[in-house]
């Protein structure tokens, strides 16, 4: 297979190879960044990075390893979160997040401006 | 020397990566808990030895940057030892050297990267295996695990954005690392891809490098995480990302227009916010998380707009980073978590070894006289000042008087104020003899720290050179 190319102007059908490959790229990370549902925002992750895997193919050796790094990070995610589900029995952000608050308002696990003032 | 070290040399630091790796996989299998500790660690300081006798023969940047990695990787598997055990049930003590190891491997193997898959794919492997680690914490605090995850999140967020700006530049460009990067972009100036590509590409590095504003990931998994992994993701992961970061600087600056000045507004954003956030925190974790986020953008700023002067200096001050960073970590960690500032009242009683340390780390930081913070600091002020970006010296020492703030808060608290009944200070009881090991590597980062406050004149002519190879090697300069 030959290798992608952007500087080839005639070369169409890689450009909208690199269009799909981008707009799968913005679609991961707007559902990573977007979403209140940590296993939405880990899958919006592993598609943005399955999208620039797929950008460097044809320019560098040794993608193979990246691949593996991606899963394991992936995976990572996922066990965590299953941690999480159990700790918090959501797995909603928002949610999360006002369980932490409501844990520091009773002084388990102080944040920035509390239990430390100078007074 | 190196008719002296001939199996050394044919060894070279380049292998340090793969032995680090190779022993992280054996020791997983390794049935013994405390006994794979004592391997790993064994293994850690053998391949820093290793890595140093390299960088003594090989020269370069490189190797000496790989080789002061593997030496903090070591420190810090040697300092977790205690922390380890203190702080997880003994059955997840299997799981945790492979990981430090693993983890190691990776930050050595990110800074001795050339291309860019490499770079990213090491990267990618300090952060899980640390981000792994951290998310053990939960199993004390459920605050830990969503931190993790959330780390988890950001940073994978950012490794994407690295991923597709590294595939951008080399769809259009050919350019598959550092090294070859000057010659086609020059090639190509103001192409829309190549910039989309350098510009995810630095924004990716940033994130990871907890560079202000993708640096959220890195304070409440500082403030809720387990204690050694404080020094691990606070010191080592970062560190290596930031690396890789100036090192694009450099490749990039000269040859793209506008690319070093986008950097070094992205580095002084940085020193603002951090120096802000420090400055309002009153949780010791978190005000140290954002010190070194202001640390950084100083360093990013230095290296974008000072020239091969500037380059070194913010090569010194990545050192400097190093040690402070093992410095004021180590001391945390042994700390109860959470820890508001106020569980410093009166360290300098409960323990004035660490007490030192904590005091000496933060005089660095701030950049008092006498430390190698200071003339990190000073160097850096003077190149900006030589390339004609006064307000760029005028914003490092403004960031450096802010740090007199909150470092001299804690400064006040841990020395001068007495242990106060409102916080639980007393620390869990020390059971292991191995709870003490944190005490050597202290000790080497502290005589470390002051001995560069005295005499820095070997570590500036090193981080001249360093400057000299990075430039070489790239075929340019900011």
């Amino acid at each position: 297979m030959a290798p992608l190319t952007l500087a080839d102007p005639a070369d169409l059908g890689a450009r909208a190879l690199m269009v799909l490959v981008l707009i799968l790229f913005l679609a991961g990370l707007g559902l990573a960044l977007g979403s209140q549902h940590v296993v939405k925002r880990l899958i919006g992750v592993g598609l943005a990075q399955a999208a620039g895997l797929v950008a460097l193919i044809g320019t560098a050796d040794g993608l193979g390893a990246l691949a593996a790094v991606q899963a394991g990070f992936l995976a990572l995610g996922l066990a965590t979160a299953v941690r999480v589900h159990e700790a918090y029995g959501t797995l909603e952000v928002d949610r999360v997040d006002a369980q932490d608050e409501a844990d520091t308002a009773h002084g388990l696990a102080p944040g920035d401006g509390d239990r430390g003032d100078d007074a | 020397m190196s008719a002296l070290v001939p199996p050394l040399a044919a060894l070279s630091v380049d292998t340090v990566p793969a032995l680090l790796l190779a022993a992280a996989g054996i020791i997983a299998l390794l049935p013994f808990r405390v006994f794979g500790l004592w391997v790993g660690a064994l293994v850690a300081l053998g391949a820093a030895g290793l890595a140093v006798v390299s960088a003594m023969v090989q020269g370069g940047y490189h190797a000496p940057a790989m080789a002061l990695m593997a030496v903090t990787v070591a420190a810090a598997l040697l300092s977790a030892g205690g922390a380890i055990l203190r702080d997880l049930p003994a059955e997840k003590h299997t799981l945790v050297v492979p990981l430090v190891l693993a983890g190691g491997a990776g930050a050595v193997g990110a800074v001795g990267s050339d291309s860019f898959v490499a770079l990213l794919t090491w990267l990618g492997l300090t952060f899980a295996a640390y981000l792994a680690l951290a998310a053990q914490g939960g199993s004390r605090d459920r605050g830990g695990s969503a931190a993790a995850l959330q780390a988890q999140i950001q940073i994978g967020v950012s490794l994407a954005m690295a991923l597709m700006g590294a595939g951008l530049i080399g769809q259009t460009t050919g350019a598959a690392g550092l090294t070859d990067l000057a010659t086609p972009l020059s090639a190509a100036p103001g192409n829309r891809s190549v910039l989309l590509g350098l510009g995810l590409l630095a924004i990716g590095l940033s994130g990871m490098a907890a560079v202000a504003p993708m640096h959220l990931w890195a304070a409440p998994l500082q403030a809720r995480g387990p204690s050694y992994g404080l020094v691990l993701l606070g010191t080592i992961a970062p560190l290596a990302a930031l690396a890789g970061l100036v090192r694009l600087v450099v490749a990039a600056g000269p040859v793209v227009p506008g690319f070093a000045l986008a950097l070094a507004l992205l580095g002084a954003l940085s020193a603002v916010i951090g120096s802000l956030q420090a400055m309002a925190g009153r949780d010791f974790r978190r005000v140290l998380a954002y010190a070194l986020t202001a640390q950084a953008g100083v360093a990013l700023l230095a290296v974008a707009l000072g020239g091969a002067a500037g380059l070194s200096a913010g090569l010194f001050h990545l050192v400097n980073l190093v040690l402070v960073g093992l410095l004021v970590w180590l001391v945390a960690a042994g700390l109860p978590s959470p820890t508001p500032t106020l569980a410093l009242d009166g360290l300098l009683r409960r323990s004035p070894f660490r007490a030192a340390c904590l005091l000496v780390g933060l005089l660095s930081l701030l950049g008092a006289p006498l430390t190698a913070g200071f003339l990190s600091k000073w160097r850096m002020i003077e190149a900006l000042i030589a390339a004609g970006h006064a307000w760029a010296a005028a914003l490092v020492i403004l960031v450096a008087l802010a740090s007199v703030f909150y470092c001299g808060r804690l400064i006040e608290r841990a020395v001068f104020r007495a242990q106060g009944a409102a916080f639980p200070t007393d620390e869990p009881p020390r059971t292991h003899p191995l709870t003490l090991v944190p005490t050597p590597s202290l000790a080497l980062a502290l005589a470390v720290c002051l001995y560069l406050g005295l005499e820095a004149r070997g570590a500036l002519a090193v981080a001249g050179g360093a400057a000299q190879a990075v430039l070489a090697g790239v075929g340019g300069g900011p």
